[in-house]
C-alpha cells in the first residue's frame, strides 16, 4: 500500500494499543488518513493522492481488480480476512465506481463469546433454535454476532449452513473458511442468498441456515421456502427498529428479533422482541 | 599391439565425445520445445482460472504452478509470491520471467514473449485478461511449433555432425 502502508505501520509501532480497538481505516484523496476506534478518531499526517489510492485498491484486490468487478459495481470489495472495503468516488451506471476518491476499510474480527447474552434468547429450552433476526444500523456488530452464533451452534454439533454472499461471515479463502466456525459448518461463499438458500436446502441438509443482510424480495421468498422446509433461520438485516423489519416483509418468518445499536459500543443489545 | 589398442580406444572416445556433444545440443533444443509446450498449456489453464472461474491473479498462478510445475522457482510460483508481497503485477511478472528456473532452457526471444504479457496482467476487466492471456498463449504456441521443427531438423543434424567431427578427428589423429 506504498506510503500509506508505511505511515499506518509506523503508527502501529508507536501506538499499538490503538489497533486493538480499530474499527475502520478511512483513506481519502488529499486528506489525512483516519483511524477510527471504538473511542476516538486519529488523523495521520500523510495525505494520499489519486495514484496512490488506485494503487491501494489494486493491492487490496490482490492485483486482480477484474475479479472484484461485480462487487465494485456495488461499491465495495471484501478482502481476505472478511474485511469489507467500501469505495466512494465517481459512479458510472452499469460500471460502478470508476474513479475512486475514498476507501473505507472496515476491520472484521471474530469476537468469540459475543453471543453469550443473546444465545439464551434465541435458543429454546430443549436446545432447538428460534428463527431469529438481528437488526441494526451499519457498524453495530450484526455480522460479528451472527458469526459467533454460527460458531457456537456448530460446536454444539448442530448442522449449520452459511450462505455468505459478501464473504464476511466465514471469510473464505479459496472456499475454505478463515474464521473459526466449528466442526459442523458448511459455507456457500460469494453466493447470492436466494440461490444459496435453495442449494443449501437441496444439497447440504442444514438444521440452521445462517445468512447476512437479508431484505429484498428474492431473499424473503427464499427464507419462506426454508421455513416451509423446516429449517431454522438466523439472519441479519439493516434497520433500527421493528418497523424496518415489517417494511421488508420479514415479520412472519422470525420468532425472535434482536435489535442492536452502538450505544455502549458495537454489539449493544437494545432489546429482543419475541413472537410466539 | 598395445599402441594399436590405445589408438582404437582413443578413436572410440573421440567418436563418443562427438556423439555426446551433438546429443547435448539436441537435448537443449528438446528442452526448449518441452518448456515452451508446458508454458503454453499452463497459460491456457491460467486463462481459464481467471476468466471462467474468477480466481484472483495470485490464486490462479499458484493453482497453475501446482498443476504444471510444482516448484517454488517456477515462473508462476515466483510471480504469485512477489504479488503477495504487494509488488504490482507487471513488476512481479517481469521479475519472475527473469528469475524462474526454466529460463535456462529458453531463448531471449522466448523470455521477451513471456514478459510482453506483464503490462496488462491484472489490469482492466476480465475480458482484457482473457485477451491478454490468449495473445500470450498464441505467441507461445507459435514459438513451440518453431522449436519443435527446429528440434526435429537440427537435433538429428547436431548428432550426425558430432559423430562426423569425432570420426574426422580420430582419423586425423590416427
Amino acid at each position: 500500500m506504498g506510503e500509506t502502508g508505511k505511515v499506518i505501520k509506523n503508527e502501529y509501532y508507536k501506538n499499538p494499543e490503538i489497533f486493538n480497538n480499530l474499527l475502520e481505516i478511512r483513506i481519502r484523496c488529499a486528506n489525512p488518513i483516519q483511524l477510527k476506534t471504538s473511542t476516538e478518531n486519529i488523523f495521520l499526517a500523510h495525505k494520499p493522492q489519486s495514484t496512490e489510492i488506485d494503487r491501494i485498491v489494486t493491492s487490496l484486490c490482490s492485483n486482480s481488480v477484474y475479479a472484484y468487478e461485480k462487487s465494485i459495481k456495488d461499491g465495495f470489495v471484501t478482502i481476505k480476512g472478511g474485511h469489507r472495503v467500501g469505495l466512494a468516488g465517481r459512479y458510472v451506471t452499469d460500471k460502478g465506481i470508476l474513479t475512486i476518491g475514498s476507501i473505507n476499510i472496515r476491520v472484521a474480527g471474530e469476537i468469540k463469546g459475543s453471543c453469550k447474552c443473546v444465545l439464551p434468547e434465541i435458543m429454546k429450552p430443549d436446545g432447538d433454535v428460534y428463527n431469529s433476526l438481528i437488526v441494526s444500523p451499519p457498524g453495530c456488530g450484526k455480522t460479528t454476532l451472527l458469526r459467533d452464533i454460527a460458531r457456537v451452534l456448530s460446536y454444539q454439533n448442530i448442522s449449520v449452513g452459511i450462505v455468505d454472499e459478501r464473504s464476511e461471515v466465514a471469510a473464505c479463502f479459496m472456499g475454505v473458511p478463515c474464521n473459526d466456525l466449528g466442526p459442523c459448518c458448511d459455507v456457500y461463499d460469494a453466493c447470492p442468498k436466494d440461490i444459496g438458500i435453495y442449494m443449501m436446502l437441496r444439497a447440504m441438509s442444514p438444521y440452521v441456515i445462517v445468512t447476512d443482510e437479508v431484505g429484498n424480495e428474492k431473499d424473503v421468498i427464499a427464507l419462506k421456502q426454508a421455513v416451509t422446509a423446516g429449517v431454522r433461520l438466523i439472519a441479519t438485516c439493516h434497520g433500527a427498529s421493528e418497523k424496518d423489519v415489517l417494511e421488508k416483509g420479514l415479520k412472519g418468518i422470525f420468532q425472535r428479533i434482536v435489535i442492536l445499536s452502538s450505544g455502549k459500543g458495537p454489539g449493544t443489545v437494545e432489546r429482543v422482541i419475541k413472537y410466539g | 599391439m598395445v599402441k594399436l589398442a590405445i589408438k582404437i580406444l582413443a578413436a572410440v572416445l573421440m567418436i563418443a565425445s562427438g556423439y555426446f556433444f551433438g546429443k547435448s545440443l539436441e537435448e537443449k533444443l528438446k528442452e526448449r520445445y518441452e518448456t515452451l509446450n508446458k508454458l503454453s498449456l499452463a497459460v491456457y489453464f491460467l486463462k481459464s482460472k481467471i476468466y471462467t472461474e474468477g480466481f484472483t491473479l495470485p490464486e490462479a498462478l499458484k493453482v497453475t504452478d501446482d498443476k504444471y510445475f510444482k516448484s517454488d522457482k517456477s515462473l508462476f510460483s515466483l510471480a504469485a509470491s512477489e504479488m503477495e508481497k504487494n509488488t504490482d503485477s507487471e513488476t512481479a511478472w517481469i521479475s519472475a520471467c527473469e528469475k524462474n528456473e526454466d529460463r535456462v532452457f529458453l531463448k531471449n526471444s522466448d523470455i521477451e514473449i513471456l514478459k510482453s504479457a506483464g503490462k496488462l496482467l491484472g489490469s482492466g476487466d476480465s475480458n482484457m485478461q482473457k485477451d491478454n492471456l490468449e495473445n500470450l498463449a498464441e505467441l507461445l504456441k507459435n514459438a513451440t511449433e518453431e522449436s519443435e521443427i527446429k528440434h526435429k531438423k537440427d537435433g538429428a543434424l547436431y548428432i550426425k555432425l558430432g559423430l562426423a567431427i569425432g570420426s574426422i578427428v580420430s582419423v586425423i589423429m590416427w
